[in-house]
């Protein structure tokens, strides 16, 4: 890497050099939208159809696939402000793949919604949140990370109230933007004060930060440092949704169309988790004794509350998004192992990605939704009025006694559900077993015992919130007659694609397995 | 900006002192006296323009006129509106005023800048310029002023408590917010052009000749573009005609001041007319090479700076009061489609033409120190084919995206285009 | 010395400043002290002879920030105490505790340390580990530092906004056919 001295003569200083071939994945997922909004504003027939869809996945895959050719990639770009190693490219695959399932079940979604107004800006906004994930999982610069965060974020905090016509997404945005600016303020400020501490915002320098004069390493000994990382800690803590900063997670997923839900639950979750990870290894590592705790406890209070409050609740958006609590308890644990929880923490990530996009589809996809009519500006108005809150439990989506007599209306998205419920309560021959399996692994080998008992306690629990689902399906009747399945092609194409992954990784795991080996370095 | 003087830096002596606070003053007096000499010279002007004679009673051709005003503003009662907020009320018009000031200690107001001269005198054994401030950054403290003195307008507005001053008060900060940005664009083509943010040096570049027996003023380097949008979009910041839909006695009475009186009227009055006055004044220093010009003998080279000065602001002064005599006021729609529909594009259009070829010229010329791109291949004709060939793309794409939106508005409002232009009623709406 | 002058007064006009957002009841005095406030931490950035990060304070924040501000203030008629929710007394205990634990914390991060003393930490020694900004020339040295260390960051940024203008757009475009057309369309 290129270390910048500050330049006396302004005509003398080095572009860094863009090594486009690398960055490719990343650029076309940032590039692709802004060509899909400025074509679709001047060809107005491409808002109709599944044409934005097809793009968006098209798009997607593209990247996914030239992130697959660099594989063997392990460099520093742009100086050092960006690094493709195993751990970027896994990050970047996640994502781009996730991306895609997501288009393809957002078209069903609008067609079920009969939403069409809004079309394009879904799949540029999906899009570019996506390349901000990319950034993040790429970032070697604490301000990398943080404006890839906001990126990430900020779009999606306009998914999630894209839909104008629901009351409750707007007001679920507007719960996440207001906590997301909190968190983003307190994690910038943990950016500054470790800044404050060492002199630089790369983490390799962070992290061997300049001994100064006086022979004394400013990483080792500044209580300034400490304070930093424990605001970035809180900062990270509430993107990825990890209790005790967990309480936006229920409400915004119920509220946000189910597809942003997927997109939340899966891309933007392991996007802030490998980013979390990755500054937490490479900067503060010599900070471990002290962050370790920290992160186990959000680790446990995660398994906890993800678990037991799940069990109360009733609509199906609020268990999942609890689920999806309990996993990032577990994800916690694979980054509280350091070296030994990288392999997991990527297992971990990628089986869960889209293990729970396939869940959150096939939740879109059994909903019966009558197209929403447009409410009258008048109630729209009281939503965001501070006084008058629609109760959250009752406002939308299944609750569990909606699915009953599921298994005879949906025999196959019932069917495909299953196996995915499984799968997150980590059945053997899911590959949620072996995900389950490989966090609490890498717990025992740092001989962190109390937390893997933790994290076994919790998965006994969390698998009772999975099975209440299958039960409601399978075991309880309903004489209402078999709706009419209206699900698009698309969407199920994408849910069966996460079904036979969930499966064949589960019976036969080492393709994944050893895509995540060699990444922790 | 007290870092910002040079001669702070190493230890201050009552030389120092006396020299700053002397040329502040000189800068204030002579920013009062022009406005009163400005206001007189608007009145008469105007008048002339509509077949009138115009204030004639006090003093000879009236000049008079605006001290007796001014007098006359001094002694009426001081009213306060009930409804008002009292504090924000009285301080507002010094948020007019100050910025309205400091705009001006950055012009440089005379020096010679023939041959090596770059301005500077030499006074009390100290060289400095004939300005109050030469900060590095002058030319963004005078966009920074700008944009503080848009909070006097505004708070006049609403704490006033009354309609008519909150509703001039809201136009103005719009109107404000869309033009700063047109002229910050075409600021910065004057900044790619000189190198430099302080304005004395952005008058040095422009001293001596350019192309054949023109000057070598941005005006000309620039290509008149951003000296047009600059000239727009400044006439728009000082809420004067065309664009003084703030002050529309039409329809808001008296806009932000209606509930002013005596001298805090007053002190709008004259911030309104110092910021005229700056803002001519900038405009020379920017595109007209502000002091520099030859040296015709007789007198010290630093006061030839002064005449050449004078008298191109002279000009833009008389084409201020000239727009208002003729140009008739844009409606708000109007107003808003010429800031962010024309002048934002075009400025940022010019900009990227002239930094594009400015790197391209470097690159023909075999600089090789900045290179962004590492090809001999990016020269000058190169640059010219591609910013056709954009300019084109673009166009068309703006072009085929506007009539786009408009027939979509039109569908929804039950309407069909028929040859891109006048739309007719089918009579479905 | 003038240094230090100029360093006390305007410390007390942000802290100030800062105080009035917090305490002062009327939103229009809040969003007026905020604006003190960042003019004050201009000056501070002056007396370090970071005069294009202190002009750019005055325009971004200063000039379009805080007018933003003002202006929704002012268009949506929140400018009376009245509309104020003044928040609960146990609110404004609990707040004022936690803003004396996080102080306290700052405090400790400062001035507590290690093994080492004082001297490990940068932000009091002010040992940066790159050359002190020339002082004729900071805009320079910010136009090569964004083109060289942070030209990533500064590319990110155009994603940002991008993904800002496009959701401020979809957000308010109400697309339910009540946008008036201006009348020179209608006819």
């Amino acid at each position: 890497m290129i270390t910048f001295q500050t330049v006396a003569n302004p005509d003398a200083f080095e572009v860094p050099i863009v090594e486009w071939g690398a960055l490719s994945p990343l650029l076309i997922m940032a590039l692709a939208p802004i060509l899909l909004v400025t074509v679709s504003s001047v060809v107005p027939s491409f808002k109709k159809a599944s044409l934005p869809t097809v793009y968006t996945a098209g798009a997607a895959l593209l990247s996914a696939a030239v992130t697959a050719t660099l594989w063997s990639d392990n460099r520093l770009l742009m100086d050092g402000a960006l690094t493709i190693d195993r751990f970027t490219l896994v990050g970047w695959l996640i994502i781009a793949v996730g991306v895609a399932a997501i288009a393809m079940l957002l078209d069903n979604y609008i067609v079920k919604q009969g939403y069409f107004e809004q079309i394009i800006e879904w799949n540029v906004l999906l899009m570019i949140s996506a390349a901000g994930g990319m950034i993040v999982v790429a970032a070697q610069d604490l301000i990398v990370l943080f404006v890839g965060i906001e990126v990430l974020s900020i779009a999606t905090y306009v998914l999630v109230g894209l839909h104008l016509r629901k009351p409750i997404a707007q007001e679920a945005a507007f719960k996440y933007f207001i906590l997301g600016a909190v968190s983003s303020g307190v994690f910038a400020y943990g950016i500054a004060l470790v800044y404050g501490a060492t002199g630089s915002t790369y983490l390799s320098e962070i992290a061997t930060s300049g001994r100064n004069s006086l022979g004394l390493n400013p990483v080792v000994d500044s209580s300034l440092m400490l304070v930093g990382i424990a605001l970035m800690l809180g900062g990270f803590a509430f993107k990825v949704g990890a209790a005790p900063f967990h309480s936006w997670t229920p409400d915004v997923y119920q509220g946000a169309p189910t597809p942003i839900t997927a997109y939340m639950a899966s891309a933007v979750k392991v996007a802030a988790a490998l980013g979390f990870a990755r500054v937490m290894h490479d900067a503060f590592g010599e900070f471990s004794v002290d962050w370790q705790p920290l992160v186990s406890v959000l680790a446990v209070l995660s398994l906890v509350a993800g678990s037991f409050i799940g069990l109360a609740q009733k609509n199906l958006k609020r268990i999942l998004a609890y689920s999806s609590i309990n996993h990032v308890g577990f994800i916690l644990i694979a980054i509280y192992a350091l070296d030994e929880g990288v392999e997991a923490l990527l297992f971990y990530s990628a089986s869960y990605a889209f293990t729970v996009i396939g869940s959150f589809g096939i939740l879109m996809m059994m909903t019966q939704t009558e197209p929403v009519l447009a409410e009258s500006d008048d109630e729209k108005m009281v939503m965001i009025g501070a006084n008058k809150i629609r109760n959250l439990e009752s406002a939308d989506g299944m609750t569990l006694d909606d699915l009953a007599g599921a298994s005879k209306r949906h025999p196959l998205l019932a069917g495909l559900f299953a196996v995915l419920l499984f799968s997150q309560a980590g059945v053997p021959f899911t590959v949620g077993f072996w995900a389950k399996l490989q966090a609490i692994l890498a717990a025992v080998s740092v001989e962190a015992y109390l937390l893997a008992g933790f994290a076994i306690l919790a998965a006994v629990v969390a698998a009772v919130l999975y099975l209440r689902i299958v039960v409601a399906m399978y075991l309880k009747s309903d004489d209402s007659e078999p709706a009419r399945t209206n699900y698009s092609k698309l969407s199920l194409i994408a849910v069966v694609a996460c079904v036979l992954l969930t499966v064949g990784l589960g019976i036969y795991p080492e393709p994944l397995s050893d895509l995540v080996t060699n990444a922790g370095s | 900006m007290i870092g910002a003087q040079p001669y702070l830096a190493d230890g201050v002596d009552l030389g120092d002192i006396v020299l700053a606070v002397s040329k502040a003053t000189i800068a204030f007096v002579v920013l009062l006296v022009s406005v009163m000499l400005m206001v007189w010279f608007e009145r008469k002007v105007v008048s002339r323009l509509q077949n009138r004679i115009g204030p004639n009673v006090a003093g000879p051709f009236g000049i008079f006129q605006t001290l007796a005003d001014g007098i006359k503003l001094f002694f009426k009662e001081d009213l306060i509106p009930e409804r008002s907020d009292p504090l924000i009320f009285k301080l507002a018009p010094y948020l007019s005023l100050v910025p309205a000031f400091l705009t001006f200690t950055i012009v440089p107001i005379a020096g010679d800048f023939n041959a090596d001269n770059n301005g500077s005198v030499t006074i009390f054994g100290r060289e400095t310029f004939l300005q109050v401030a030469d900060a590095p950054v002058g030319v963004l403290l005078f966009l920074a002023m700008s944009s503080v003195g848009v909070y006097g307008i505004m708070l006049a507005g609403w704490a006033s408590g009354s309609k008519y001053p909150l509703i001039g008060s809201v136009r103005a900060t719009a109107q404000a917010i869309s033009y700063e940005a047109a002229l910050g664009l075409s600021l910065v083509s004057v900044i790619i052009l000189s190198g430099s943010l302080s304005t004395n040096a952005i008058v040095d570049v422009q001293a001596g000749a350019g192309a054949g027996f023109l000057p070598n003023w941005h005006l000309i380097t620039s290509a008149f573009v951003p000296f047009i949008v600059f000239v727009i979009a400044g006439t728009a910041e000082l809420n004067r005609p065309p664009f003084d839909l703030v002050e529309a006695e039409q329809e808001l009475v008296g806009g932000f001041h209606t509930e002013y009186s005596s001298i805090r009227f007053a002190l709008f009055f004259l911030a309104e007319f110092m910021n005229t006055v700056t803002m001519s004044a900038i405009i020379v220093t920017l595109f007209l090479g502000g002091p520099a010009g030859p040296n015709l003998g007789l007198l010290p080279g630093w006061a030839w700076g002064f005449v050449w000065f004078f008298a191109k602001l002279l000009v833009f002064l008389f084409m201020f009061v000239w727009f208002r005599a003729t140009l008739p006021r844009l409606r708000y729609d109007q107003l808003m489609n010429l800031g962010w529909k024309v002048l934002i594009p075009v400025s940022l259009g010019w900009l990227l033409l002239l930094s594009g070829l400015r790197l391209a010229s470097e690159n023909s010329a075999g600089v090789t120190e900045l290179r962004f791109i590492d090809s001999d291949s990016f020269n000058t004709v190169v640059f010219a084919g591609l910013a056709v060939s954009i300019f084109l793309v673009a166009t068309l794409l703006l072009s085929t995206a506007l009539r786009d939106s408009k027939k979509n508005r039109l569908k929804e409002h039950g309407l069909v285009m028929v040859d891109g232009s006048e739309p007719i009623n089918t009579g479905a709406s | 010395m003038i240094d230090v002058v100029v360093f006390g007064v305007s410390a007390i006009i942000v802290l100030g400043g800062a105080l009035g957002v917090v305490l002062s009841k009327n939103p229009v005095r809040a969003a007026l002290s905020l604006v003190a406030s960042f003019l004050a931490v201009a000056v501070l950035f002056v007396i370090q002879q970071a005069h294009f990060l202190a002009l750019v304070q005055v325009v971004v924040y200063g000039g379009a920030i805080v007018v933003l501000f003002l202006f929704v203030i002012m268009l949506l008629g929140v400018d009376k105490v009245e509309d104020l929710d003044l928040p609960e007394r146990s609110q404004v205990v609990a707040g004022i505790v936690s803003g004396l634990a996080f102080f306290g914390l700052i405090c400790a991060g400062l001035f507590v340390s290690g093994p080492g003393g004082d001297e490990g930490n940068v932000a009091l020694t002010g040992q940066i580990g790159r050359n002190p900004i020339d002082s004729t020339d900071d805009i320079n040295q910010l136009a090569a530092d964004i083109f060289t260390r942070n030209l990533v960051p500064f590319m990110a940024t155009a994603l940002l906004l991008t993904i800002a203008t496009i959701g401020a757009v979809v957000m308010v475009k109400n697309s339910e056919a009540d946008s008036s057309l201006p009348e020179a369309e209608v006819n």
